[in-house]
């Protein structure tokens, strides 16, 4: 019943918007964390947006950054996590002219998460015949973004050419993940829940974006 | 005619010359003195080896490089933790020496490319002075950074020789690689307690070879912690040394009683007590089933949730047992090889003492034995050093109607001379023939119908208790010096000691002094103390950081547990 619904919804959006514009772009920028023991990283991805009218606007959007973690008692130890949210958000959008589009966005998604220990950690912990585990869970993320869409390649109708989009989004997401120690020789293992991992970052974007 | 007259200083010149032609010895006269060093072809792969060696590279750190590219990096870091080489990680700690070699710190301008070479190969610097620099480098670019133009030669960072001695132990059961692990998911720390006899001088030794603060407590009468016995300060300072940062507790007692106190103490201390180390044996306590008072002690403390690492003894060659048999029916024991003195010899100046018991302790109720009803009484004599005579010299003649213990004890007598001393067991009354366990005290060998199993002095017997046997620390199968530690069974036939522990090796202590502490008393604080490392380093509970230790001991003997070395040799990183 309810992929019934969804597809129905999905039939009667293209058919209302058939005429909407489709934009695809490639980004890059640093995502900014905002927990003591991160660090900083390098983000890059890419988006597909539906300009259902010229002030609204869907777009999905994945985006892949990692940091290092400095580690902690409590937390994550060192290494390095990488994350890559995919996400849906809608865009209020606010044209000046044909060239200059400001906007709002808000959404939702999954971030898909992965943990990988420093070989310095590992390593002498290896040499003695211990071996440390830790992984992270994927989970729900929380945007926030304002940007700008800057046509430096106008095309007939709005919304479409090539565009420049600077964009600044803030990602709210809490996950959890474990760890675990465990002896090669006597397989006896030890471990327990890492909890509220938080992932709150802010991403700064630098990209490009084509409309038809 | 005048004649020519020779100069006297030049007579002198050429006497001295002539005299050193003469004197000076010939190829042929060095040989005599001498040998040559072996031809070169004798040298084989060394030889190889030594022409490929890069000359600006020191020997020792340009082997770490050559088995780190062929072998990989664990061998690399094996290979620096015999060698004592600084390792963090895959990078080496190096000191490059500048070609410019009469350069100050102040006339150095090179030290900034050097610095910036250094830092461009993944390396850092640590420090400079003078024409050095001392830095932290990847193993694997040690050839590159000596092939630099600046660097006149690269070699290990020269090292102090402390004025602290420090257990071959620590070595030799890796426990050196698990000093230098960061804790992992752990803050909670290691406490140790050393109950022992005395610990004479341990005030000169806080901050270097033990901690710089320890707790103390005197269970004796006299309240004497230092009871002039060195013995507990022997064994603490190997658990500084397996365990640098963990806090000692010192404890000492003189008898039964006393012992219950301090156990008893140690069970309530705040912080908790994870560990006792218990260099310290008893005969004639118990039945050897693990009960009775001292065990009962033992139960106590590891219900409290200590550990409790205990000597198995050093007695194997000082141990019979054997069930009474007396085919003459005169009523004394004719031990397995016919004599009815079971002969030992003593060298001079050495203590005699024996103890006998029998199996015939009664029930345990938790506080006391039942007692025993056979009575056997023991006899101590000594041989005449110019005949075959023998003397008594003492004899022990306790009741056994019913309540009292099956135990005779006689001690301590002085050998004033190297000879043969011998013991006799009596049947006074008896309603079977009990199984007789005898120690004997002194003896340079082993007793003559020596039975090394169930040698186990209490409480090693314990079931609560950890029982450490010795084997040597630089072989552990090396023979003779594991021969004395004492071996198992339990009287109910259970498996002792658990594992066994590096012997013979040094402490500050002039009582034993280099390589000089030997014996299961030695081998239980390197078990002691590697329980305190693990528990500083991995959240591991007590119990499973002595299931981690029992599966890595290295297997000695007949595979698998055995009563001659338990698990097998403590060994702290895997095989």
């Amino acid at each position: 019943m309810k992929k019934t619904v969804i597809l129905c919804f999905m039939i009667l959006s293209l058919t209302l918007f058939s005429n909407a514009a489709i934009k695809v772009g490639l980004f890059g920028g640093f995502a900014l964390t905002n927990e003591a023991n991160y660090g900083n990283g390098i983000a890059f991805g890419g988006h597909l947006g539906f300009e259902l009218t010229p002030n609204i606007a869907v777009e999905l959007r994945a985006t892949r950054f990692s940091f290092d973690v400095t580690g902690s008692d409590t937390g994550l130890s060192k290494g390095k996590m990488a994350v890559m949210p995919l996400e849906l958000n809608i865009q209020g959008r606010f044209p000046v002219g044909k060239s200059i589009i400001p906007y709002i966005a808000v959404g939702g998604g999954y971030s898909l998460n992965s943990f990988d220990l420093d070989a310095a950690l590992l390593d002498p912990w290896d040499a003695v015949g211990m071996t440390i585990e830790e992984t992270v869970k994927s989970g729900l993320a929380i945007f926030v973004g304002l940007g700008l869409d800057f046509a430096i390649m106008p095309g007939p109708n709005p919304g479409q050419g090539l565009f420049i989009n600077l964009e600044a989004r803030y990602m709210m997401s809490k996950t959890s993940g474990s760890w675990t120690l465990t002896d090669q020789v006597s397989k006896i293992s030890t471990g327990a829940d890492l909890i509220d991992l938080k992932l709150d970052t802010i991403m700064l974007g630098l990209g490009l974006k084509y409309g038809f | 005619m005048k004649t020519k007259k020779l100069n006297p200083i030049f007579l002198i010149f050429c006497l001295a010359v002539f005299g050193l032609i003469l004197f000076v010895p010939t190829k042929a006269s060095l040989q005599v003195t001498r040998p040559e060093p072996p031809p070169p072809e004798d040298l084989g792969a060394t030889a190889v080896e030594k022409d490929v060696l890069n000359p600006k590279i020191e020997y020792v750190l340009g082997k770490l490089y050559n088995i780190y590219l062929m072998q990989g990096a664990d061998a690399a870091r094996e290979f620096a933790s015999m060698r004592g080489i600084d390792l963090d990680g895959n990078q080496v700690r190096v000191v490059a020496e500048s070609v410019f070699a009469n350069r100050t710190q102040n006339l150095f301008p090179e030290a900034a490319a050097l610095k910036a070479h250094i830092q461009a190969i993944g390396g850092k610097v640590e420090t400079t002075a003078d024409n050095l620099v001392q830095s932290m480098v990847p193993i694997s670019s040690v050839e590159l950074l000596s092939q630099y133009p600046l660097v006149g030669y690269l070699r290990l960072p020269f090292k102090p020789v402390a004025m602290e001695v420090t257990s071959e132990g620590v070595n030799s059961t890796s426990a050196n690689l698990w000093q230098s692990l960061i804790p992992y998911r752990n803050t909670a720390g290691a406490n140790v307690c050393v109950l022992d006899l005395g610990f004479s001088g341990y005030t000169s030794l806080l901050g270097t070879e033990l901690p710089s603060s320890v707790k103390t407590m005197s269970f004796r009468s006299d309240g004497s912690l230092t009871a002039s016995e060195v013995h507990g300060t022997a064994c603490a300072e190997i658990i500084h040394d397996m365990a640098p940062n963990a806090a000692l507790t010192l404890v000492n007692f003189n008898t039964d009683v006393e012992h219950r106190n301090a156990v008893n103490w140690i069970a309530n201390q705040t912080p908790k007590i994870d560990v006792i180390s218990y260099s310290i044996g008893w005969y004639n306590v118990s039945d050897g089933k693990g009960t009775g008072p001292i065990c009962a002690d033992v139960d106590r403390a590891a219900n409290s949730g200590i550990v409790w690492v205990s000597a198995a003894g050093n007695d194997a060659l000082d141990h019979f047992e054997g069930t009474f048999n007396d085919p003459d029916g005169d009523r004394w024991y004719n031990f397995p090889d016919g004599s009815e003195i079971e002969a030992f010899y003593v060298p001079a100046y050495y203590l005699v003492a024996a103890f006998l018991n029998w199996d015939d302790w009664g029930t345990w109720s938790g506080t006391s034995y039942s007692g025993s009803s056979n009575d056997y009484d023991l006899y101590l004599y000594y041989k005449s050093t110019t005949s075959n005579t023998w003397y008594l010299a003492d004899y022990s003649l306790g009741i056994q109607n019913g309540t009292q213990r099956p135990r005779e004890s006689i001690g301590y007598w002085y050998s004033t001379a190297s000879r043969w001393w011998g013991v006799g067991i009596y049947k006074w009354s008896a309603t079977r023939a009990c199984k007789m366990e005898l120690f004997t005290m002194g003896n340079s060998g082993a007793i003559n119908n020596n039975v090394p199993a169930g040698s186990l002095l209490v409480p090693a017997d314990s079931a609560s208790a950890v029982a450490v046997g010795a084997v040597d620390w630089s072989d552990d199968s090396r023979e003779p010096y594991h021969t004395y530690s004492s071996q198992g069974p339990t009287h109910d036939n259970r498996i002792k000691p658990d594992l066994s522990a590096p012997s013979r090796v040094s402490c500050s202590s002039t009582t034993y002094g280099n390589l000089g502490f030997s014996g299961t008393s030695a081998a239980t604080p390197h078990v002691a103390g590697a329980i305190a490392l693990l528990k500083e380093k991995i959240p591991f509970t007590l119990e499973q950081i002595y299931q981690v230790l029992e599966g890595r001991a290295k297997d000695l003997g007949t595979a698998g547990k055995d009563n001659i070395y338990g698990a097998g040799s403590l060994k702290l990183k895997k095989n």
